[in-house]
């Protein structure tokens, strides 16, 4: 399997891959979690924040899609400061401007329910921490079920929450930050078992973030990712 | 009551802690202002198998902690069984069971009652790889509210992460010891050996055989054959 960075800068060479990632995204999120605010009749979940702001992270294994997770800078709206809003009543570290928030998670239906426990969800977690890392973020956000949090403070990442958990459709949700530190990526790493580095060598930058990585000329990169 | 500026203070601290020891103390006191008087975090073990290596934190009084695991109570204990059933919360009243059909279930209850531990809270923690654990809380619940309770379950899952992190850090500071023939028989089953093949190999009984693997097990504080040999394997205390 491996981790592919899709940007504005480089999506013209994954275009099938988006589409069965966006369809996937409705069946998970739409479909399994029933999350009725998000379906739509063609079957594929793009919101007004897939534009080129976000970044996608897609977990492939040949040419099929198995997990996937979006990554959006806070100089930008995010499904926090827009929709959740309620839920943050603290401010970002850093004023904010070298974050990201990290929305849909999820990893393709027949890896089956322990969610947690897949070779997808270990790339993933990895990956949006070496990602972050590659972009100089200090702090990746997230809105969650607060079960998530459990987790991320099991492989040693340090998760301020924004403000106190309420419930969301029934279900106990909080706003947070996790620290981006290389030490929290070592931790994810040898907790989950992944002994390499899972993002690619040359990946699109994240709009709005404080690092802009240089000599990244994506149309002479083939698509390549990183087998773990 | 808690507040949340008290709450987030309490879960930045218990993130900075880089021993178990310390965490008595700040949960305690978290849990003392909502009225509780004493608490415990640990793993669930499946049926017939010992509670104690699965305990990440003991705040209970020591006398029933000891009553309770001499008794192997945390397999009729309802409040412990309905971890299984659950991903809420949940008062230790509203733990299912049947006293006219099971009487070991009563019993747990009665006994608890008898040594001051009357009533409580559970956050039951459900792990990745299917395991489960819990954090319990004894004490009245009555005057507890809706944000306290939600509260304390979000305090609870990060005692119970950051404690599942300072468990895996100081295994592997400190790696659990076997004894040479212990590896050498993980090794035999490592390669898909069966017991027999195992006791034919060594020039061993089969009962010898079984006694490793308990003898194992104990050490490790793992739960099965496979659950011993993947741990040897992430010690490096075999290698193939």
């Amino acid at each position: 399997m491996e981790v592919h960075v899709v940007g504005n800068e480089n999506q013209s060479l994954y275009t099938d891959e988006l589409e069965q990632h966006f369809r996937m995204r409705h069946q998970v999120f739409a479909e399994r979690l029933n999350w009725t605010a998000i379906q739509r009749s063609d079957h594929r979940d793009i919101d007004q924040f897939d534009n080129g702001n976000a970044v996608h992270l897609l977990v492939t294994d040949g040419s099929s899609i198995r997990g996937g997770s979006r990554l959006i800078s806070h100089q930008f709206p995010t499904l926090l400061t827009s929709v959740f809003r309620h839920l943050m009543r603290r401010p970002f570290p850093d004023d904010g401007s070298r974050g990201a928030e990290w929305s849909r998670f999820y990893i393709a239906p027949s890896a089956g329910d322990r969610y947690g426990h897949s070779l997808e969800a270990s790339l993933l977690y990895c990956a949006v921490m070496e990602y972050a890392l590659l972009q100089d973020l200090t702090f990746v956000s997230f809105v969650s079920s607060i079960y998530t949090v459990e987790l991320g403070v099991s492989i040693g990442w340090k998760i301020t929450p924004l403000g106190p958990p309420q419930l969301h459709d029934g279900k106990p949700t909080v706003a947070a930050t996790i620290e981006v530190s290389q030490e929290a990526l070592f931790s994810a790493q040898d907790a989950l078992g992944i002994d390499r580095s899972c993002v690619v060598t040359k990946v699109p930058n994240l709009p709005g973030s404080p690092f802009e990585l240089e000599n990244t000329d994506l149309r002479q990169v083939a698509k390549k990712g990183v087998a773990v | 009551m808690l507040s949340p500026d008290d709450a987030l203070d309490v879960i930045d601290r218990v993130q900075r802690m880089d021993s178990a020891e310390p965490l008595i103390e700040i949960l305690g006191e978290a849990f003392g202002q909502l009225g509780f008087e004493s608490f415990i975090v640990s793993g669930l073990p499946h049926r017939g198998v010992d509670v104690r290596p699965f305990v990440m934190l003991n705040g209970w009084p020591f006398d029933w902690f000891d009553h309770y695991t001499e008794h192997d109570y945390v397999h009729s204990d309802p409040v412990a069984r309905h971890c299984f059933q659950t991903v809420l919360p949940f008062d230790w009243c509203d733990a299912p069971y049947d006293a006219e059909v099971d009487p070991a279930a009563a019993r747990v209850m009665n006994e608890a009652k008898d040594a001051g531990m009357p009533a409580g809270f559970c956050i039951p923690v459900h792990m990745e790889d299917g395991m489960q654990g819990c954090v319990s809380l004894a004490g009245q619940t009555v005057d507890i509210d809706h944000e306290d309770r939600l509260m304390l379950h979000l305090i609870a899952l990060y005692a119970h992460g950051r404690l599942r992190y300072l468990k895996r850090h100081m295994t592997m500071l400190n790696p659990p010891e076997i004894t040479d023939r212990e590896a050498e028989v993980l090794k035999w089953a490592a390669v898909g050996k069966s017991n027999l093949d195992i006791a034919d190999i060594l020039g061993i009984s089969h009962r010898t055989v079984v006694f490793h693997f308990e003898s194992v097990a104990r050490r490790m504080g793992t739960l099965n054959r496979t659950h011993s040999v993947a741990e040897a394997m992430r010690f490096n205390l075999i290698k193939l």
